[in-house]
């Protein structure tokens, strides 16, 4: 059979022990796409932790910091 | 000019009464910012538990310390610098390093009953947790914060090529941790249904 093997499109070999400066390797051909499913996957977890109401303790907590702050304005 | 609180811009900042630095404009910011940083923090320390006593003493700190924040720069960056320093002084040295997954896990309890929502946060913070700090770093102030590359690379003291470079990195890694991968290695038409079928499996 011939072409059974090809090579795929040219990527740079992994430099990943290199850490240039301007950054645009960084060991890695990330795909845009998957560098877009990585950012919607981290950002709905943060989404999902930043929903949920703030703990009592830190509720009270700022509202003691409050409360001294109007006292020690009068 | 750094966007951020520098010990010059300390020195040179007028001092006004301490009565009069929380103003107002501070609290309210300061109240906005509590929610998201405590994501932040979550995910920095992979506990609930932990998150919290951050929370609580950044929240403190950040209050005592009103008067070393600039009006108009981002306060978002200046509490993540607050956080973050805590963190790595307090409770990496005291080696509390292991993730409280089962706290994530629990968290179902607080969350609405969507109990896939609860295991998918976990497995994702199991994942994060793998990563190397200085990766979960970048991913978690650039990637999920907004902060921009320069604040970062301040925050962490290093160049903005270096904040790039991990933040590559990281994303690799967690794309690895995920099992996100090119839609073409699955002979798949998008990556959504790449994301889809990889979870389903496990």
């Amino acid at each position: 059979m011939s072409g059974a093997f090809r090579q795929s499109s040219a990527h740079a070999p992994d430099s990943s022990s290199l850490e240039d400066e301007d950054g645009q390797e960084g060991g890695a051909n990330l795909s845009p796409l998957v560098v877009e499913a990585v950012g919607k996957a981290l950002q709905a977890h943060f989404r999902a932790i930043s929903d949920m109401p703030l703990p009592d303790r830190l509720l009270v907590l700022l509202a003691e910091l409050e409360a001294r702050e109007r006292n020690s304005d009068s | 000019m750094s966007v951020i609180v520098t010990a010059e811009a300390k020195a040179t900042a007028v001092k006004s009464p301490p009565s009069a630095d929380r103003s107002a404009a501070f609290r309210d910011g300061l109240i906005r910012e509590m929610r998201d940083l405590r994501a932040f923090a979550v995910s920095l320390s992979g506990s609930f538990h932990v998150a919290d006593d951050l929370l609580q003493e950044t929240l403190l700190k950040a209050w005592s310390n009103a008067d070393s924040f600039i009006p108009g720069t981002n306060m978002r960056a200046w509490l993540v610098t607050i956080l973050r320093n805590t963190y790595y002084s307090q409770y990496r040295k005291r080696g509390r390093e292991v993730s409280d997954t089962d706290g994530i896990y629990s968290s179902r309890l607080a969350t609405p009953p969507n109990q896939e929502a609860s295991v998918d946060m976990a497995d994702f913070q199991v994942a994060l947790s793998k990563l190397a700090p200085e990766h979960r770093d970048v991913l978690l102030m650039v990637g999920a914060s907004g902060l921009s590359y320069e604040e970062t690379a301040e925050i962490c003291g290093v160049a903005i090529g270096t904040i790039k470079s991990r933040l590559n990195r990281a994303r690799a890694k967690l794309a690895d941790l995920l099992g996100i991968k090119e839609a073409s290695d699955l002979g798949m038409g998008s990556v959504s249904e790449a994301v889809v079928r990889t979870q389903s499996a496990g």
